[in-house]
């Protein structure tokens, strides 16, 4: 007993000198019962003598440790005696002392000039699973609902991982598929340029977004996803690997599911990114309206009935610090589904004529798209080359009622794209610069409409014995450009000067007949129409900064030749255009937040091939239309003054925008509609106007991290003569729309998010009128019940009334979720959706001289289960 | 009132030359988040950050990190009104500690005062554990001030310091409340390198443009008084107290609220809670 009190009750001192003896202040000194333990029996620090005095070790055992820690010093330990005693311990010096960083200070957002870099991990919400999610978070951002990232209404230009553009406009793969846990940090590099050769001379307006992995991030990673459903036996499997060296990225996504998300905007092709590019390109004219499966305003969850398939890869090489190589391949399969019905009521002076449809709409699309795209990004020289092969299908069909006649209407269209385009950039002394490209592109379309019983009998090669109606098409086209920009400074002043040159040749062959077809068809239910286009554009642009004021003018020549040549009525036309085209815009930096400014500009365009053609053609099941048998020209002008206030510290931003626009037409549009719910369209050659007015206010306002609102409002305006059913009328159209949103989430146990959309819109047309009201709402509320458990509810909720019907339809959709985290890399989801069986969802919209309202069935209720899990 | 003007007049005045800067070189820095509740009856919360400095001796310097501001800018300038807003801060005070030897500064209005103290800490260790930033924390008790206080520190941070008076652990204190959490420190970023710092103290307090200011040293018992007498002064009182030594009479102030009421500034303050619970 007396040597245990004697044990307990020890006393350690000493003196801690380094190797040249010399004392060491403010060491820690802590006694253990063992090695590795930090279970601290007894301790003291060395005082300004190095000296310490440890007056009772605590412990019963013959032997205790002594461990020294210093943070100059390597850690001194040692088995020692539990008895008085008195010690010199000796401590090295710590070989090569860094300065380290021991804990990272946590700032969730850093400004360094135009870069704001935002901390994951402070700026995550407990529920963010993808990086998307947490970009969302990012003051002034908006994602839509196909992924595109806005940053204050303007689409980012690129987003980087690792600072390398691996997936180019591409990039809601990897914002969708990197797990938040993987991403460091977010950069947001306002006035960016992402070529080189722009740095220092020309003055840029992109945004763009880097995720920085983090550095002990597995080579690859990514998300792996399944849920499965009942009652409608329904599932989704996702996986994104990704991999991500220093010198070659790849990201491949395999999904698949039937529970209601569309893969359509999942792997698109990679594109040559330069906008003088695109202007020369020639974009697909689907002349036949496809078969319609789409629901409107409402989360898709709730209503598309899909079978979707995709499978992509992107993969890039550095080959260089400033050669990139990039490939990627995409294929879709999806099928889609709708049920509908609308009644449209189209005003005509003092008649109404009703319109109702019920269909029972199937489409598939299979895509298939391979790219390459290789780059070289210096300081001086910038070149960039795109080829592209793309080809897609689709098989629609649709089973409409219209206005009580029993209708079936197939259709086909099938297209396929080769393109390759080259931009080449070089600079010159210390700011010009002056660029070029070339492209060239060939696309075949073909596109078959087939409806039963025959329709439009009185118009359409009349033959009593019709049991069906089809419409052929098919186009080729062949599409050559050029261009090339010069940038300069003179008279104090940035310059450009570019030249645009392209030629179009297109074969367009129409058919429309019935079936049986007893009589030969002739123009215009058949046509063979030529189309050959020569443009060139000649655009000197400046702009100048005098003080707080920015003045932008340009002014382009334009000159079109067009040909066209109907060889079933060999009627040829030969027509040139010149046309000089001015824009104007100032803008002026009224204080440090405050910017105001306004842009005026005049425009001329003539129709182009999509206008032009001559044949009569079957667009859909209920249409027909005929274009004008002249080259129509187009005159825009246009008065934008906007004011705004933004201020970055305190995340609030606020802009008032007008707009007054007026076109004038050659033409007038004449439709006629008869009492079964057919349309008729043709051209009028006569003279008319489009009067389009708006204003809009819009204020978004943000605390870091707990509470962001958005707040918009929109009245437009919208007249012009219309010939409707053999009478000119005056269509006017007018809307005050509400868009507005506040999310809260101050990283506690609840988060709440609400949105609301109010329109209410007046369609008046002679002397009749309908006015329309929708009101859509949706909010979210997350519970987490511990650090792992998360529920979410949800509801989506429209009203729809319109003044032709005396019936106001509310439509609300609740769904509930629950999510485990059973560990960061797994997440078990349980959900109810659509709880109570809500069947249609109505909604309404005013157009020029007609209003509709229209329903569109809903999944059912479904109970779904699913496991995440990220790698 | 009394005590409050009597050590104004009578204390011994040390002058503070802004000119020599002092450097001295601490080797560790950390940045604590102080959650504080400013007034007895609030519910509402008040943030500040405070840097704490581990020089090579072992001594540490504890203060408002915007006083590091206030300290980098009079080093070139004068301290101008536009500047206030962003650096006028609650808890503007000092400490630096050597040993058991404390030596505290703080201001109230435009004075400095200082006092140096002996405080021995007697912590219970805990055989609690949590992890804070990474870092493997156990628990520690101590009474100080009026207050208990719950302290979580690391052993594998080779460092007794931490907030505030709070020191004497067998590793660095990453967090310490109170338990009725009135005052909360938590780690929120700690590098190890070398720091040079101003060793002269009256440069991290805003100086008036005109006076040279002094040091009012001071017992801790009076510095406790004082503050608690001037925290009871109504916005007149303390407007009439800071122009003291000025040649020119402090005015009437009128201050109007955003809705267009004159505000009552002879109204009694709120009661605000300190560190030091004493009356």
């Amino acid at each position: 007993m007396p040597f245990l009190v004697q044990a307990q009750n020890a006393t350690i001192q000493g003196v801690i000198v380094d190797a040249n003896s010399k004392t060491v202040v403010g060491a820690t000194i802590i006694i253990s019962a063992e090695k590795d333990s930090d279970d601290v029996l007894s301790f003291a620090s060395s005082d300004s003598f190095g000296k310490f005095v440890i007056e009772k070790t605590k412990s019963q055992a013959d032997s205790i440790w002594i461990t020294v820690r210093h943070l100059e010093y390597n850690n001194y330990k040692r088995k020692i005696a539990n008895r008085n005693s008195s010690l010199k311990i000796e401590l090295l010096r710590k070989t090569e002392q860094l300065a380290e960083v021991l804990i990272a200070p946590r700032k969730i957002v850093t400004i360094k000039g135009d870069t704001l870099t935002y901390d994951v991990e402070g700026l995550k919400a407990k529920k963010d699973y993808t990086i998307e999610e947490v970009i969302a978070r990012i003051p002034g951002v908006s994602i839509s609902e196909n992924g595109q990232i806005k940053y204050f209404d303007k689409a980012i230009s690129h987003l980087y991982i690792n600072g390398l553009d691996l997936l180019e406009g591409r990039y809601n793969i990897a914002t969708r598929g990197i797990p938040a846990s993987a991403v460091k940090d977010i950069a947001v590099y306002k006035n960016h340029n992402h070529e080189r050769i722009n740095i220092g001379r020309r003055d840029s307006e992109e945004v763009s977004i880097n995720l920085k992995i983090k550095n002990g991030q597995n080579v690859v990673f990514g998300s792996a996803k399944n849920e499965a459903a009942v009652p409608l036996l329904t599932g989704l499997a996702d996986v994104t690997p990704i991999y991500i060296k220093a010198k070659f990225q790849s990201i491949a996504s395999f999904k698949a599911n039937n529970i209601g998300a569309s893969l359509k905007s999942n792997g698109e092709s990679l594109s040559i990114g330069d906008i003088n590019m695109y202007k020369l390109k020639v974009e697909d004219t689907p002349i036949i309206r496809p078969t319609n499966t789409n629901g409107s305003v409402l989360s898709n969850k709730y209503w598309l009935d899909n079978e979707s398939l995709s499978v992509t890869n992107d993969a890039l090489l550095k080959v260089s610090d400033s050669t990139l190589v990039k490939f990627n391949i995409n294929f879709l399969n999806e099928v889609t589904a709708i049920q509908s019905q609308s009644l449209r009521t189209f005003l005509s002076g003092v008649n109404v004529n009703d319109v109702t449809t019920v269909s029972n709409n199937e489409l598939r699309t299979k895509r298939f798209q391979i790219g390459l795209n290789q780059e070289i990004n210096k300081k001086n020289i910038y070149l960039k080359n795109n080829t592209n092969l793309y080809a897609a299908n689709d098989n629609g069909i649709e089973n409409i009622v219209l206005n009580q006649n029993q209708l079936t209407a197939g259709f086909q269209n099938s297209n396929v794209n080769i393109s390759n385009a080259t931009v080449v950039k070089r600079a010159f002394g210390k700011d010009k610069i002056l660029s070029g490209g070339a492209l060239f592109q060939y696309n075949n379309q073909s596109e078959v409409l087939h409806v039963t019983p025959a329709v439009f009998t009185q118009n359409a090669a009349v033959n009593g014995v019709s049991e069906s109606t089809r419409q052929v098409l098919d186009i080729s086209k062949f599409n050559a450009g050029m261009f090339s920009d010069y940038s300069f400074l003179w008279l104090k002043m940035n310059w450009t000067a570019a030249q645009n040159i392209q030629y179009n040749n297109f074969q367009f062959r129409s058919q429309l007949n019935q079936n049986p077809q007893i009589n030969t068809i002739q123009f215009p239910f058949v046509g063979d129409f030529q189309f050959q286009k020569l443009k060139s554009i000649t655009r000197l642009q400046t702009k100048r900064s005098i003080g707080n004021l920015n003045l932008k003018v340009s002014i382009s020549a334009d000159f079109l030749n067009i040909f066209t040549r109907e060889r079933e009525i060999n009627d040829a036309k030969n027509e040139s255009y010149f046309f000089l085209q001015p824009v104007f815009s100032l803008t002026y930096k009224i204080k440090n937040n405050w910017d105001s400014g306004f842009s005026i500009s005049q425009n001329r365009a003539v129709s182009d091939f999509q206008q032009i053609f001559q044949p009569v053609v079957m667009t859909s099941f209920n249409m027909l239309s005929q274009n004008p048998p002249v080259i129509n020209v187009v005159a825009t002008t246009s008065f934008a003054p906007f004011i705004s206030y933004s201020n970055i510290l305190n995340n609030f931003y606020a802009t008032l925008r007008g707009s007054i626009g007026k076109t004038s037409s050659d033409v007038t549009f004449a439709s006629e509609l008869n009492n079964q719910g057919f349309l008729t369209m043709t051209v009028l050659e006569r003279a008319n106007v489009v009067n389009n007015n708006s204003i809009s206010l819009n204020v978004n306002k943000s605390v870091l991290g707990i509470l962001k609102t958005d707040f918009s409002y929109m009245l437009s305006s919208f007249n012009n003569e219309l010939f409707f059913n053999n009478q000119f009328i005056n269509a006017q159209n007018q809307s005050h729309t509400i868009d507005a949103s506040i999310t809260v989430d101050n990283g506690t146990w609840y988060s709440f998010a609400y949105k609301a959309n109010y329109r209410n819109g007046k369609t008046t047309f002679g002397e009749s009128s309908i006015d329309n009201i929708f009101l859509f709402h949706g909010a979210t509320v997350d519970l987490y019940a511990g650090p792992k458990s998360q529920w979410q509810f949800g509801a989506e909720s429209a009203r729809a009334s319109a003044t032709m019907t005396a019936k106001t339809d509310v439509n609300t959709m609740f769904n509930a979720n629950y999510t485990y985290k059973s560990s960061s890399k797994l997440i078990f989801k349980a959900a109810l959706l659509n709880i109570l069986n809500t069947s249609v969802f109505q909604t309404t919209y005013g157009g020029t001289n007609a209003v509709s309202i229209s329903q569109f069935a809903l999944r059912p209720r479904q109970f779904t289960i699913g496991l995440t899990y990220s790698f | 009132m009394k005590t409050l003007y009597s050590i104004v007049f009578l204390s011994v005045f040390i002058s503070f030359n802004a000119q020599t800067n002092n450097i001295v070189t601490a080797n560790l820095k950390a940045i604590y988040k102080l959650e504080f509740k400013k007034f007895v009856d609030a519910d509402k919360t008040s943030t500040e950050n405070m840097t704490l400095f581990q020089l090579k001796d072992g001594a540490t310097t504890f203060l408002n990190s915007k006083m590091m501001l206030i300290d980098s800018i009079q080093k070139i300038r004068i301290i101008d009104v536009s500047d206030l807003a962003s650096l006028v801060c609650v808890n503007n005070f000092i400490v630096q500690q050597s040993s058991d030897k404390y030596h505290y500064l703080e201001s109230l209005g435009s004075d400095i005062f200082s006092f140096e103290q002996n405080i021995k800490l007697n912590w219970e260790l805990v055989s609690e554990r949590k992890l804070i930033n990474n870092y493997n924390c156990k628990k520690a008790t101590v009474s100080y001030g009026g207050r208990d206080w719950i302290a979580w520190y690391s052993i594998d941070i080779a460092s007794t310091s931490g907030p505030y008076i709070f020191k004497g652990l067998p590793g660095l204190i990453l967090e310490v409340s109170d338990v009725d959490n009135v005052f909360h420190f938590t780690i929120e970023s700690l590098q190890y390198g070398l720091f040079k710092i101003n060793g002269n103290l009256g440069n991290y307090f805003i100086k008036d443009a005109h006076v040279k200011k002094p040091v009012t040293v001071v017992n801790s018992t009076d510095f406790y008084k004082a503050r608690n007498n001037y925290n009871k002064l109504s916005l007149d009182e303390r407007m009439k107290y800071i122009n003291l030594n000025s040649a020119e009479k402090a005015g009437t102030m009128i201050i109007t609220s955003p809705q267009g009421e004159i505000l009552n500034t002879n109204r009694p303050s709120k009661v605000r809670n300190f560190i030091e619970r004493v009356e």
